[in-house]
């Protein structure tokens, strides 16, 4: 499986053998193109290019329209420090934001990987349909977050959606409205989020195949029940794979947008208002980019530092083979 | 091994020619595209303005051979936001739906060319068009935009639940006697109301009209508090009362958009509407969303019909800065108000033909529901009305597209009372209109 590879720690991969295969040559530019070095430069220039173009340029322009009144279909004008003191001191939906961004991140995060988690460890007995199965779970997550996927979960948490329907199947009749809630709305884009569990479970699945059964063996030689068996060894050695997702996916948890635009827009009162939502309305319906860019630098600095400080945390319970 | 890496070299390589071949060939393409006849449309409407634009497109392609419309349409909302992307990345379509809230924006930033030269040289003619109409895509002296039709704010409600409660609509009513008819209503048949929860400030600034006052000044409100109480009272009443919709409704649907309006959308009269404070160009879209509801039209709540309502020159063409052939954009605009093909393809849904001709031509074949506008603008808007207030400064989308939403959803979630709500608003709207 490929994506063996994306959790094998360095170091077990013996080196390339030197490149010892000689080219006939051709021709001068032939020779010229198949220097060492010229190849790689040569090779590389697209993603340089791109990079550049696509990145670099961009990434400059944006963090200049942060010192910018900017309107987009005007030219910014410079207003130095205006747009941080302005978040900082007079915006109360800035606060607002950050903390549902926050909130549903640092909540469906664990959740979600909690379930991708157990999921995996069902999947992992061979079995002849254990391959649909998996198939079957990754699908969410390529649909999650999908603009069809969010009109139909705003449809099945309607007031008569399918979500009421089905608790009056238990005996539970009701006209709740789930989106129509202050406390329940950010809910149903944390288990909309949880849902999308498919991704984290195959890095998990992956991983977990790497664990070497002779552990288990002399474990149950030991005496240890399954129980003690997952606590001691499987959860343990699993922890760089733990490690990878919870970073990838409350990056992905903070930059959400889809779910909160098309499903509740904010509402009700702003609860489930996303970072990346306010900034993209600031942006683009109320025309203030240079306040949009703004956000989005901070922001930007908020995941450096979040990511930052999981990584101080590592050595404190991440496994390191090499340790 | 040997060929293989050979061949993968020779393949990068020829990836990055590749790719740089197309994106040459991509500007290039852009480039070339007035020249070869290539006019992109936009504008904002619903599934019935789409498909008549359409018509009216395809009728264009065919008067003049090689010249291909692109046409490309939003919602409101998303129109607006595309739109200024497209600027700030160069690629503005050529002609451009404009609304009365956005000319001067736009106007200001120089993104719109003026079109004195081609109503000059008869490109656009204007012959038989009121004097007025023209005027009002006038900004510093020169023409910006050309109207496309007028219409005026309409209180559109379901004749059925009136006649189901016992009550006839009356030549115009006041908010306090807006809100008896809602309460009684109610009571009577379950319908709820809708006054205009979540959507930009037209009615507010209606309302204040009747009292002889301005809401937006350049740089501040033209009103206090006081002034403005009565308007969030209606919400107060309605939702303590019990006959305003909840503000959960909206959670789901798309607030603004005529296809889930509450007055069409939905089968509980719980989460239903008896009326839609729209513009008399929504009608025959609502009408059509909904054939079981028999829609007419009155005037919105004021405390003095004849200094609140207005005629609103509808919507606008206008010819975007980075057009390359404006008078190719030009002819198309001319099509649009003056060929007879195209008229009778939009008929009234941008609002009446601005040009009398136009109008003449479409008389008999429209619809029940297009002729309920006509006469409601001849009869009830026309003779009872009063200049439209200037354009909005840029800054008011603060105030339209939060400010005055999020205010009206506290006070629907019982956070605030009406007196808090207009201390708010006033405080919040001078604030950003103050930016």
């Amino acid at each position: 499986m490929a994506i063996q590879a994306t959790v094998t720690q360095s170091g077990g991969m013996p080196n390339p053998p030197q490149s010892g295969v000689k080219f006939r040559s051709h021709g001068r530019l032939i020779r010229f193109l198949q220097k060492e070095k010229v190849a790689g430069v040569v090779c590389s220039a697209p993603f340089i290019f791109g990079f550049l173009m696509f990145l670099v340029v961009p990434l400059a322009l944006s963090l200049y329209y942060t010192f910018t009144d900017y309107n987009i279909i005007g030219e910014p004008r410079f207003i130095g420090l205006d747009n941080y003191i302005r978040m900082f001191t007079k915006d109360p939906l800035f606060w607002q934001s950050l903390g549902v961004t926050f909130f549903f991140a640092l909540i469906s995060t664990p959740l979600r990987l909690i379930f991708a988690l157990l999921v995996a460890l069902l999947l992992l007995r061979n079995s002849k349909i254990s391959g649909f199965y998996r198939a079957a779970f990754y699908l969410p997550s390529i649909l999650g977050g999908s603009v069809a996927v969010a009109i139909l979960w705003k449809q099945m948490f309607a007031a008569d959606g399918v979500v009421n329907k089905a608790l009056g199947l238990f005996g539970i009749h009701t006209q709740f409205a789930w989106l129509g809630n202050e406390s329940s709305a950010i809910w149903t884009l944390i288990i909309l989020a949880v849902w999308q569990f498919g991704s984290s479970m195959l890095i998990f699945l992956a991983s977990l195949k790497q664990i070497p059964s002779e552990l288990y063996e002399a474990a149950s030689v030991d005496g240890a029940n399954k129980w003690s068996q997952f606590w001691k060894i499987t959860l343990p050695l699993l922890t760089p794979t733990i490690f990878f997702n919870l970073v990838m996916q409350s990056i992905n948890g903070f930059l959400a947008f889809t779910q909160c635009y098309i499903i509740t827009q904010g509402k009700p009162r702003n609860t489930t208002l996303f970072f990346m939502v306010y900034m993209y309305d600031e942006s683009f319906t109320r025309y203030h980019a240079g306040y949009g860019a703004a956000l989005a630098w901070v922001m930007l600095l908020l995941i450096g530092i979040y990511t930052g400080v999981l990584f101080l945390t590592k050595r404190f319970w991440v496994y390191d083979e090499e340790a | 091994m040997k060929n293989t890496r050979k061949l993968l070299a020779i393949a990068t390589i020829g990836a990055t020619l590749i790719s740089m071949a197309a994106c040459g060939g991509g500007s290039k393409g852009g480039d070339s595209s007035a020249d070869s006849g290539e006019l992109s449309v936009a504008w904002w409407g619903n599934q019935d303005r789409n498909a008549r634009q359409a018509k009216v497109n395809k009728a264009f392609e065919e008067a003049n051979k090689g010249v291909k419309v692109k046409g490309s349409f939003f919602e409101w909302n998303d129109y607006w936001k595309k739109l200024s992307t497209q600027v700030a990345g160069k690629q503005m379509p050529d002609v451009v739906a404009m609304d009365y809230s956005y000319l001067q924006q736009y106007v200001e930033n120089g993104q719109l060319q003026a079109l004195d030269d081609y109503i000059s040289d008869g490109t656009i003619k204007t012959k038989g068009i009121d004097k007025n109409v023209l005027n009002s895509g006038k900004m510093n002296g020169k023409t910006y935009a050309l109207s496309l039709g007028s219409s005026s704010p309409a209180l559109i409600y379901n004749k059925k639940v009136l006649d189901q409660a016992g009550l006839t609509m009356p030549k115009s009513m006041t908010l306090d006697e807006f809100e008896k008819m809602s309460k009684t209503i109610y009571e009577k048949t379950g319908y709820k109301t809708n006054f205009r929860y979540y959507e930009a400030s037209e009615l507010l600034e209606y309302v204040l009209r009747g009292e002889g006052k301005t809401l937006f000044k350049s740089k501040k409100l033209g009103v206090d508090a006081a002034d403005l109480k009565p308007y969030f009272k209606v919400y107060q009443d309605g939702i303590d009362q019990g006959w305003h919709l909840g503000p959960d409704v909206f959670t789901e649907i798309q607030t603004g958009s005529v296809e889930q309006d509450p007055l069409v959308y939905g089968n509980d009269p719980g989460r239903r509407s008896w009326v839609s404070m729209k513009f008399t160009s929504q009608l025959t879209a609502l009408q059509k969303v909904n054939k079981d509801a028999d829609l007419e039209l009155a005037p919105w709540p004021s405390s003095n019909l004849k200094k609140a309502n207005y005629v609103k020159p509808g919507m606008f063409f206008s010819i975007s800065k980075s057009c390359k052939n404006p008078k190719l954009a030009a002819k198309y605009i001319d099509f649009y108000t003056n060929n007879e093909k195209a008229v009778k393809a939009m008929l009234t849904d941008r609002g009446l033909p601005i040009a009398s001709e136009s109008l003449k031509a479409i008389t008999p074949m429209l619809s029940p529901e297009e002729k309920k506008v006509i006469t409601f603008m001849n009869d009830v808007v026309i003779p009872q009305s009063s200049a439209i207030n200037p354009p909005s400064p840029a800054s008011a989308a603060t105030v339209n597209t939060q400010t005055l939403p999020q205010i009206e959803e506290a006070l629907l979630y019982r956070k605030i009372n009406a007196e808090g709500a207009a201390k708010q608003f006033e405080d919040e709207a001078n604030s950003s209109l103050s930016r």
